[in-house]
């Protein structure tokens, strides 16, 4: 019997699962062959079995094993992107090399193959209060995030980024500590390799990021203005587009539905206002437009 | 960063008293319920294991492991794990693992020794967690030493070192940060071998007397603390599963 | 030295290989050249300097005082001061810790015995000048060196004090040697299957373990244990690695001793 259609008990860490790959089903004219990809809770080891080297799928939380059968796709779309996105960056790369060989195979004989995404995920473990899938999502290329402006100058805004959509942040807040509960007062790398003053004021730190004024719209970008971009203390969903340097991910806000979705008028002092097209938001009760780069709301 | 004043925040007058909400009642009835569940003893009555009771931090465990030589003697060891976090400095493709050891009640071991279990310990989960994984960031360990032994002077570090490596692993499940292998160690005599990968690989060796110390004892040792290690990986694995099915 | 990825992987390729390929050319076995100076620090007991051939530098001085046995516990402390790091770094404070421990552990201290009352205490202080890889092995050496040449005064009063107090005298020139098993260490690096003796800072920037044996008094005794030689390649080994390890110290410490004596 396949891996895959087996019933697997909860997973602990090390508990090997399956083999990268596997062959099925047997003709006379084509033999399949079933590839299985670590994704989110999964890793691929080596083994020594009695001298012998093999490579095995592994859990590396506790959780339900998932088999996720991947529909291949010659040209990728948006569809199959955001997928992407949903489930796994890391193993991205490992995919891409599995459709590039398959591809190779199709075009040499006619087999067949299928190729599953394995994860591990503990549905109860987010801190026990959110349903969704809990793995300790870290902001990776192609991650949508939510993030506040904390200041501007004419090349550049700097964020911090608040949380990752349509993911659950650790109970300590990995990802932004700045409203999300209780912190840890003192902890930290920073603290054991910092003086008290200088972790002090990092105290609800957050992984940080830049949107460059080339990255604020796909059309125009010479003549971006920041200032009339964002302002302090705006909420901003962007995407990553790189890891960028020790302290800064490096974001975009080029795309139709990213931009500022939250921005309060006058800097600030003012009231929420809503975004009336791609440039302008209105405050509601005055009356008075501000401009900014705008998400599309719906 | 030059200035150290934290200008993000906007203060407000110094009389200023901040908003305090009342924390609904529902939740926090919730967590001890969930930490009700999570106190079942285990089969072997040698170990007990609760996790999850630090609330601020990603994952912790709280172990009690008698002594195998004293029945009298325990020791009681509290891990918290916070993170992955940012961490500062140059660009780092993997995580940093740090791991602070602190004897909250009485402090009998040497300050040069703590450093020398601090590094042992991180040296072995340098080994286990998924580091990949966490680009950027920073996982901090924090181990708190209840109790250990009687007397004032007396600690057995052997199964202190043991206790911390169950323990820092139970922590990690907990917080769900991806670990290779459901690490655990073992001891025999004065020494302790932490295992992975059903104990064909040693993560950490400690060895702290003469004895049986040439190259063919060794592997005796070896053998011995794998014994060890096997009944605690199984007590471990136990109760993760367990714990995990009564929440269900 | 810094180095870029696809050379740390090419490196750990070499070394897994085997017989591994060092970058120096070097056996599994062989140890870097060392030159060893011994006695020259002139206000001090006991004083060496060894400098290794990658430019790693460690001076170790001995000093002596006499004590009261009945107030001092250890008779000997050792300081470690590394250029370019701090004080309370994890590695200093480390390694101060591990020799501080072997030293009390393994050195008899009946031996530093003066009369019934007093006895001597002894002050290393260990300088690393410069650094390039794990120390520990050097400073070891360094140690052994400096203890081996190291005087003390010769002692003229009687031994006996306990019924007749006095304080011990010394002969205003005679110096008599200071006789005690010293031990020494070794750090090894796993590197796949091969264990390789002296890591150069390269191999220990992609070994998959280190370890580190003690050897005292003609056989190997403790410390025995797993050491960090970097962050990012720190893997499992096999167990028989570990007995290797103490296997190739069986070997090797003799012959390292004879040349240090030499």
């Amino acid at each position: 019997m396949a891996f895959h259609a087996k019933n697997y008990p909860v997973a602990y860490p090390g508990q090997l699962l399956c083999p990268t790959f596997e062959l099925g089903e047997k003709t006379e004219t084509f033999q399949e062959i079933i590839r299985y990809v670590p994704g989110n809770g999964v890793t691929d080891e080596e083994y020594e079995v009695n001298g012998q080297k093999m490579r095995a799928l592994t859990a590396t939380v506790l959780g339900e094993v998932r088999f996720l059968e991947q529909v291949l796709q010659t040209v990728p779309t948006d569809e199959d992107q955001s997928k992407d996105e949903k489930d796994i960056g890391a193993s991205k790369a490992e995919l891409e090399q599995g459709k590039e060989e398959q591809e190779e195979e199709d075009k040499g004989e006619d087999n067949p193959e299928k190729v599953f995404i394995v994860t591990v995920a503990d549905s109860n473990l987010a801190g026990k209060h959110v349903t969704e899938d809990f793995a300790n999502n870290l902001p990776r290329e192609g991650s949508i995030v939510l993030a506040r402006i904390t200041r501007i100058s004419s090349q550049r805004a700097n964020v911090e980024i608040l949380a990752l959509e349509n993911k659950t942040i650790p109970v300590d807040s990995g990802v932004g500590s700045n409203g999300a509960g209780v912190t840890a007062p003192g902890g930290g790398s920073a603290a054991a390799t910092l003086s008290v003053s200088q972790a002090a004021a990092d105290l609800g730190e957050t992984f940080k990021g830049i949107i460059s004024a080339r990255d604020v719209r796909a059309t125009d970008r010479d003549r971006v203005k920041i200032m009339e971009s964002f302002r302090p203390g705006d909420i901003v969903r962007a995407q990553v587009i790189s890891l960028g340097d020790g302290s800064n991910y490096h974001l975009s806000t080029a795309r139709n539905d990213l931009g500022v979705v939250f921005a309060r008028a006058f800097n600030g002092a003012g009231g929420l206002m809503y975004a009336i097209d791609w440039q302008t938001m209105v405050a509601p009760n005055t009356g008075f437009m501000e401009s900014r780069k705008c998400a599309k709301p719906f | 960063m030059l200035n150290t004043t934290d200008r993000r925040r906007i203060l407000g007058p110094a009389n200023a008293k901040p908003l305090v909400f009342d924390r609904s009642s529902v939740p926090v009835e919730e967590n001890q319920e969930s930490a009700k569940k999570s106190s079942v003893s285990t089969g072997n009555d040698a170990i007990y294991i609760e996790n999850g009771i630090v609330v601020n931090c990603n994952g912790s465990s709280y172990l009690e492991v008698r002594s195998r030589t004293n029945d009298k003697n325990c020791t009681l060891l509290l891990t918290s794990i916070y993170g992955p976090r940012p961490s500062r400095g140059a660009f780092n493709a993997k995580a940093t693992l740090s791991v602070q050891f602190k004897e909250v009640t009485l402090e009998k071991i040497a300050a040069g020794q703590i450093k020398e279990i601090c590094t042992f310990l991180t040296n072995v989960f340098n080994a286990v967690v998924n580091l990949e994984r966490y680009p950027k960031s920073g996982i901090d360990v924090f181990l708190s030493l209840i109790h250990s032994s009687s007397g004032q002077q007396d600690f057995e570090l052997e199964s202190i070192i043991t206790a911390c490596v169950n323990g820092i692993t139970l922590a990690f499940v907990d917080a769900g940060i991806e670990i290779l292998d459901t690490v655990s160690a073992g001891m025999y005599k004065r020494n302790v071998t932490a295992f992975m990968k059903n104990g064909t690989e040693v993560v950490g060796f400690w060895k702290d007397d003469d004895e049986q110390s040439s190259s063919e004892n060794i592997l005796e040792i070896v053998e011995k603390c794998k014994e060890h290690y096997l009944t605690n990986r199984k007590t471990m694995i136990e109760f993760m599963v367990r714990n995990k099915n009564a929440s269900d | 030295m810094v180095m870029s990825l696809t050379e740390k992987r090419y490196l750990q390729e070499c070394l897994i290989s085997k017989p591994p390929l060092r970058p120096d050319g070097r056996n599994d076995d062989q140890f870097r050249p060392i030159e060893v100076f011994t006695d020259f620090l002139p206000t001090s007991n006991g004083s060496s300097k060894i400098v290794a051939s990658d430019g790693t530098e460690c001076v170790v001085s001995v000093k002596s005082k006499v004590v009261d046995r009945s107030l001092e516990d250890d008779l000997i402390v050792v300081d470690v001061d590394i250029t370019g790091r701090r004080d309370d770094s994890p590695l200093v404070q480390e390694i101060a810790s591990i020799l501080n421990r072997v030293l009390l552990l393994q050195i008899d201290q009946e031996q530093l015995r003066l009369t019934q009352k007093y006895s001597f205490k002894l002050y290393i202080d260990v300088l690393v000048l410069s650094s390039y890889s794990h120390p520990l092995t050097l400073i070891s050496f360094a140690i052994y060196s400096a203890l081996n040449s190291t005087q003390l005064p010769t002692l003229i009063s009687s031994e006996d004090d306990l019924d007749v107090a006095e304080l011990p005298t010394f002969h205003d020139y005679d110096m008599s040697k200071l006789n005690i098993d010293i031990p020494i260490m070794f750090t090894l690096a796993v590197c796949g299957q091969n264990v390789i003796v002296d890591p150069a800072s390269s191999e220990s920037d992609v070994a998959s373990n280190g370890i580190l044996v003690t050897w005292c008094k003609g056989k190997v005794g403790a410390p025995i244990r797993t050491l960090s030689l970097n962050e990012e390649y720190t893997r499992g080994i096999h167990p028989d690695r570990l007995a290797e390890s103490i296997r190739l110290i069986e070997i090797l410490a003799p012959k390292v001793l004879q040349a240090l004596d030499g």
